[in-house]
């Protein structure tokens, strides 16, 4: 937050700049947040991240469940007020505050500090980036190899209230298409996830396979808004079929496919105690008891191949901090879901004497059970 | 990231940087004012730190003995001011500089808590109060502490004149045993016997609803309100009271009307001389010698250098610490420090406010400690020179065990059947207290001459108002304060002080009165309960109010809870935001699925890129 204009009166002391964050909506926990600074020579900025920096407990469909789901509270409505305090001649503290600005409204993420820097060479911004310039919140490229079944999500923040058509446009290697078009409402206030996948909008007309013929690629735009997202349809075989959700740095959640082999383990701790054997004990007796025992699933699964721009993006899973596997999910809303941690330090993400690359991916479940 | 910043400069720090951070809560300590600390800072030496700090070679040479410090010194994470204050460094090597953050009010603490309130002064002032100097005294029929800074307020006090100017003998009457009336010669100084005979004995006199302000042996004195008093001592140390969390605007606003006794008479009565030759003996010839002398014939009774006075004569001579604290623990209010700002707190408030809920952030689950069992003794320090209580007062708590029932009137003892030796009762109309024990008095008889004989019967042994002791377990906490509420004799509905005055002709080095309040109740009446009667300053409240004791409406809910409260400690993984509201109202109380809490102390050590486990130390409610 830039505050410009800042003059300390005549015979002031202890001159300083206040920024006040307040919460309109309620969502932000303990605020309002006032801070204060010496003012810079013609600007002071506040650094008010750690102030908008909730943690939020992310919700998404699971099982897939309509095409459009509005998210109101993983936005943050906030306020920014500037200000200004100082000791007057009287050795009387003044407060003056300006007149509050219009509702922003905070995504949970962040951008990383060389992007930041690259948004301040270019004189853009995330905003400018990506709620204006109208892109999906995700690091995923376009182009992406995805399962038929693989339940797509795509988020989105609009600069305006409107509404506009959701576009899903198969393509077939017949050389047919099949368009669908839905108009949704957008607001701007609240963050927006869509689901994607052509067969879970469009069972009949937008199957995987039709008559025979298989569907080789889809588009997915906002009409008139978004550019398109293009993914094409991997139909070999895999043994096996499993998606990782991760919150990604922007506040949506993206679904990664893991097709390649797994290995599944279970890992337990045990704490025992003694005791004595008791003079008439009989041969069930024992003298160490367990006095808990815990445990949690672990894997290790790849991710299968995939271009050189997907295993980049997936530095953003490796980041985050809220990731759900989805397991077995070879079919339409199939799968069993665990919240589970990356337990990943340090990954070789690609090899440029290699065309395809994967990911081996340590995974831990985020629970520590007593009972399975 | 966590960042340090000195004076608009950041300064680099290492990757493993890090500070422990620990915050009180003031509201759980009665014999000091916490501050918070951030501990174990090192910062590396670097080109950039050398330029802040000096080079450690210089630094070791010239820090011998003291610490260096560094005020306005702030610590951030992610942008968020976690604490600002004084950067205490405490050691300096060719690596890293070590040291300590100690917050802003342990910064202030430490200039000024010894230092005595009417010797404060602002920056702008060339001494302490001066821009309170030589006020013009405003006679008025009332007094609004949101527009005068002081009140005037009507009281018996028959010693102001005492041992000062001449002395006189007069007649008093007095009624002995029979009720016959009986004449004695009495010795006091004519400034005392004109009190009585212009005035009553009564110090703000007043006519036609406003104070005399004329005549011989005339008191008037102004009474600075506390709230003008806090303000301004704050003033003092830059700290500023918060009006948004000021308990004297919000819940206790009865309390605005409570004023500062003082013994200063701001008129002065200037003599009249005229010379006079008088014989006097030489006493190294011994021969008597004509001598001429300045004989005082009479006083103008006038108001200060043209009606002025000086406001750091009304102001009583005691350090910030026990003012603050002494006000702390009479009130029972807390004053929570935030950067510059003072909030005054009803710790009551605390019982009665909306839980923060702080479930979802707990870790593991909560240790609970041992229940304590104590008993809590509140103690009044009396002003010594205030003779009407020091000279009946005796601190009666080790007699706990010795006391019976309270009775209403002193002849009601009369009526207790088969009282034991040793026994102590109340005697609630006078606040007095009666021991039944063996005695010896006196008869006297035409002559004069005395007879002692022996009796058993109910004795005075002291005069409340006692220190008020509150639970059952052996182990005692002792809840001590300078301010004391004044006395109002039974058969008196005015303030009675018994203290020698003080005329800007005779003024002491310093002020010799100690903290005394009461409540400004309108026109020019103080009194020791509030104009509606909702609070009385005496631990035990008025004959006949007895619910409006400062124990009863101030004290009792949270003795009870103090007394037996039970020690809680737990581990917390608190977010930025949340950590933020909860230091900045560490005073209030918290809740988890368990119950409510209030936090004595918490701790939490926030590195470079991450926020620790806070630990929580407190009470359960």
């Amino acid at each position: 937050m830039k505050i410009t204009g800042a003059s300390a009166p005549a015979g002031s002391t202890n001159y300083k700049v206040l920024c006040k964050v307040t919460s309109t909506d309620g969502v932000l926990i303990g605020g309002p947040f006032i801070d204060s600074k010496v003012p810079g020579t013609t600007e002071t900025w506040f650094d008010v991240s750690g102030y908008v920096d909730q943690p939020i407990e992310k919700t998404f469909q699971w099982p897939l469940v309509g095409e459009m789901t509005g998210h109101a509270d993983d936005t943050l409505n906030v306020t920014y007020t500037a200000g200004e305090t100082y000791i007057d001649s009287n050795g009387d503290l003044q407060e003056n505050w300006e007149a509050t600005g219009v509702v922003d409204f905070v995504l949970k993420g962040g951008v990383g500090y060389r992007k930041l820097g690259q948004y301040n060479d270019d004189s853009s911004s995330f905003y400018a980036d990506y709620v204006t310039g109208a892109k999906f919140l995700t690091n995923l490229p376009d182009n992406q190899k995805v399962n038929p079944y693989q339940p797509i999500k795509l988020w989105f923040v609009a600069a305006a209230n409107y509404n506009a058509n959701l576009v899903i446009k198969a393509y077939y290697e017949d050389g047919t298409t099949y368009t669908r078009t839905n108009q949704a409402g957008f607001y701007i206030d609240i963050i927006h996830e869509m689901d994607i996948m052509p067969y879970h909008n469009d069972n009949v007309n937008l199957a995987p396979v039709i008559n025979g013929v298989k569907m080789t690629r889809f588009e997915f735009q906002i009409s008139g808004k978004t550019a398109k997202q293009t993914y094409y349809i991997d139909h070999s075989y895999h043994e096996q079929c499993n998606y990782l959700f991760f919150l990604n740095s922007f506040g949506g959640v993206d679904c990664v496919w893991l097709s390649g082999e797994v290995q599944k383990g279970f890992k337990s701790d045990a704490v025992q105690a003694l005791k004595t054997f008791a003079i008439e004990g009989s041969a069930k007796d024992r003298t160490m008891i367990v006095s808990s025992r815990t445990g949690q699933c672990t894997w290790k699964i790849n991710s299968g191949w995939k271009s050189q721009l997907e295993i980049e993006a997936l530095k953003d899973l490796l980041l985050s901090k809220q990731v759900w596997l989805l397991e077995d999910a070879a079919g339409y809303n199939l799968g069993t879901l665990h919240p589970v941690t990356i337990e990943n330090s340090s990954s070789d993400l690609y090899n440029s004497q290699e065309d395809l690359f994967s990911l081996d991916l340590e995974i831990t479940e985020a629970h520590n059970n007593q009972y399975l | 990231m966590l960042t340090l910043h000195y004076n608009g400069y950041d300064i680099p720090t290492g990757k493993d940087f890090s500070v422990k951070f620990s915050w009180k809560n003031p509201a759980c300590y009665f014999s000091d004012i916490p501050g918070a600390a951030g501990l174990d800072i090192e910062i590396p030496v670097n080109d950039y730190s050398k330029a802040i700090f000096g080079h450690p070679h210089r630094f070791a040479k010239y820090a011998t003995g003291s610490d260096r410090k560094f005020n306005d010194f702030e610590v951030r994470f992610n942008g968020v001011l976690l604490m600002c204050g004084t950067l205490n460094i405490t050691e300096a090597t060719e690596e890293k500089y070590s040291g300590w953050l100690q917050s802003k009010i342990g910064s202030v603490g430490e200039e000024q808590r010894e230092k005595y309130i009417n010797e404060m002064k602002t920056d702008s002032e060339v001494s302490p109060w001066s821009s309170f100097d030589n006020q013009l005294f405003e006679n008025k029929g009332d007094f609004d502490p949101d527009v005068d800074n002081y009140c005037t307020g009507e009281h018996i006090n028959k010693s102001f004149w005492e041992e000062i100017g001449r002395k006189i003998t007069t007649i008093e009457t007095y009624t002995n045993d029979e009720g016959e009336e009986q004449e004695k010669k009495v010795e006091l100084s004519w400034l005392s016997s004109m009190h009585k005979t212009n005035f009553d004995y009564l110090v703000n006199k007043t006519s036609g609803g406003i104070a005399i302000i004329t005549g011989e042996g005339c008191v008037v004195s102004a009474f600075l309100f506390l709230q003008f008093l806090l303000k301004e001592i704050f003033k003092r140390c830059q700290l500023f009271i918060d009006d948004s969390r000021n308990a004297f605007e919000n819940e206790l606003t009865e309390f605005k009307m409570l004023a500062l006794y003082n013994n200063y008479n701001l008129l002065e009565p200037n003599p009249v001389t005229g010379e006079d030759e008088i014989y006097q003996i030489n006493p190294i010839t011994g021969v008597e010698e004509l001598k001429v002398i300045n004989v005082v014939s009479s006083f103008n009774w006038e108001l200060g250098d043209q009606g002025g006075f000086d406001f750091v004569h009304l102001i009583p001579h005691i350090s910030l610490k026990d003012f603050l604290l002494g006000l702390q623990n009479f009130l029972n209010i807390a004053f929570l420090f935030i950067d510059n700002k003072v909030c005054i707190i009803d710790r009551l408030s605390i019982f009665d406010g909306v839980a923060f809920d702080v479930d979802k952030y707990i870790v593991d689950s909560w240790i609970i400690g041992q229940k304590k069992d104590i008993t809590l003794k509140m103690t009044s320090n009396y002003d010594d020179n205030d003779s009407l209580i020091s000279d009946n007062f005796h601190d009666l708590s080790e007699r706990i065990s010795d006391f019976g029932e309270d009775v209403d009137e002193e002849s009601d003892l009369a009526d207790i059947g088969d009282p034991s030796y040793g026994e102590i009762r109340h005697v609630l109309t006078t606040d007095s207290f009666f021991e039944y024990k063996w005695d010896t008095e006196a008869t006297y008889n035409e002559l004069g001459i005395p007879h002692e004989f022996d009796h058993v019967d109910w004795v005075f042994v002291s005069s409340g108002p006692q220190p008020k002791l509150y639970g059952t377990g052996d182990e005692s906490e002792k809840i001590e304060t300078d301010f004391y509420a004044p006395y109002t004799l039974w058969n008196q509905s005015k303030i009675s002080k018994m203290q020698q005055g003080v005329i800007s002709t005779t003024r002491n080095l310093w002020n010799n009165f100690s903290p005394c309040l009461f409540f400004h109740t309108g026109g020019n009446g103080i009194s020791t309960r509030d104009s509606s009667a909702k609070y009385s300053l005496l631990w035990d409240g008025d004959v006949g109010m007895l619910k409006n004791g400062l124990f009863k409406t101030r004290w009792e809910k949270w003795a009870s809870f103090w007394c037996s409260r039970l020690p809680v400690e737990a581990y917390f993984d608190f977010p930025l935001n949340v950590l933020y509201y909860i230091v900045n109202n560490i005073i209030s109380k918290f809740q988890t699925k368990d119950g409510e809490f209030i936090i004595e102390e918490m701790e939490v050590t926030i590195s470079i890129d991450s926020i620790g486990k806070t630990y929580i130390k407190g009470y359960k409610l």
